[in-house]
């Protein structure tokens, strides 16, 4: 069976209409891994642009065909615990899941997360990645590269886009130690569905997965790039495809020959300013994360 | 309450937009240029394409004209139809 044929033997969990914008490459990734996780599931989804879609419901109607509730930015994790918890007890199965953006992920939630991580719950978090605060209009996160362009780090004479790098979360998470940490791709199908079903079978701690999304709105870009530019994103080493199991770290998708960088920051509208030095230090940021990741997968 | 597979009662009713009123232009598969390989399926966000009987066919009603479609099919089966060409 082609791995078309087996996501269209699943059913989708969303309903049909949510007010994603054109091409949004999250709804995607949120429609593959509910049909993967099946209908003994209750969702999270936190504030965030998955929240903003109608995906939790509006006006006493819901969004999706299974459970799903409204948790806040920074409860998210420990909600689901409580919830996790209760099911444990009265000796049900399910599959609790959180699916937040970056935001909710990296900076809000941060705190409520790695407790969860480190008490061993057994909860799936799903933090989909796309830089940003897109649901408000793209303000920075800490997820937001280098030299981007956000609403709250403007182009000008002072100011050239971001300052900081990126916070590296997948290997922040793989640190805790938890028994299941994945990063993922939607560009690269096959991988998130296979990874998406490891993380269904953990049953002794927290699973992580990070996907790499991308967005037409922000980003701005044509909206039938959106699978193109996390594919280049994949293929310029900025987005590291690996994982984390039972304390080994594997590289998925190894990146031989890396396409030039500029290629894929050329391709979108919050890079239009980027200068020659911040791609190069750009790129010795991404050069020194695959380097150490190598060394991690020999190990 | 009928006995479900699922956890708990959920909402009295589905919340649907209508957002195949957003196309511009709908896209449909030329079955004859068709190669089978199910990209469009895997990578259409409003998971709008369809397997049917071995075919693929992209259901118009919460389509919402993206042309991710379009662009990632290898065989470069699938187009925009403009209104001049619908006749």
């Amino acid at each position: 069976m082609s791995i078309a044929e087996k996501i269209a033997s699943y059913e989708d969990m969303v309903g049909p209409g949510i007010t994603a914008c054109l091409g949004c490459n999250v709804e995607l990734s949120m429609r593959t891994a509910l049909q993967v996780l099946g209908h003994n599931t209750i969702v999270a989804i936190p504030p965030g642009c998955m929240g903003g879609v109608q995906s939790v419901g509006w006006a006493d109607k819901t969004g999706m065909k299974i459970p799903v509730f409204f948790p806040l930015l920074d409860n998210t994790a420990s909600m689901l615990t409580g919830i996790k918890k209760y099911y444990e007890r009265i000796g049900r199965d399910v599959n609790a899941v959180a699916f937040a953006g970056d935001g909710a992920t990296l900076d809000a939630g941060f705190q409520a997360l790695s407790g969860a991580a480190e008490r061993g719950d057994n909860i799936i978090y799903i933090c989909y990645d796309n830089e940003g605060y897109m649901n408000t209009g793209f303000q920075r996160s800490s997820s937001t590269s280098l030299g981007s362009w956000t609403s709250t780090t403007p182009v000008g004479e002072k100011s050239k886009g971001k300052s900081s790098h990126k916070k590296d979360m997948p290997l922040i998470m793989a640190a805790h130690g938890i028994p299941y940490m994945a990063t993922a791709s939607p560009a690269y199908m096959p991988d998130l569905i296979k990874k998406l079903e490891k993380a269904k079978n953990v049953k002794n701690g927290l699973a992580y997965i990070h996907i790499y999304n991308s967005c037409s709105t922000g980003w701005g870009y044509d909206s039938e790039k959106s699978i193109e530019i996390v594919r280049k994103g994949v293929q310029s080493r900025f987005m590291p495809i690996y994982e984390f199991e039972n304390g080994k770290y594997k590289l998925n998708i190894d990146v031989k020959n890396p396409i030039p960088l500029k290629d894929y920051l050329s391709s979108m509208k919050k890079y239009k300013h980027v200068s020659e030095e911040q791609i190069a230090e750009l790129q010795e940021f991404i050069n020194e994360k695959w380097d150490n990741l190598k060394k991690l997968c020999a190990e | 309450m009928t006995k479900t597979d699922f956890i708990c009662a959920v909402g009295k009713e589905l919340n649907i937009i209508d957002t195949g009123s957003w196309q511009v232009y709908p896209p449909v598969i030329q079955q004859d240029k068709c190669k089978k390989c199910g990209m469009c399926l895997l990578y259409c966000p409003t998971n709008s394409v369809k397997l049917i009987d071995g075919s693929y066919y992209i259901k118009l009603d919460f389509c919402k004209g993206c042309g991710v479609c379009i662009n990632e099919c290898p065989a470069k089966a699938i187009k925009f139809i403009k209104e001049d060409e619908q006749k």
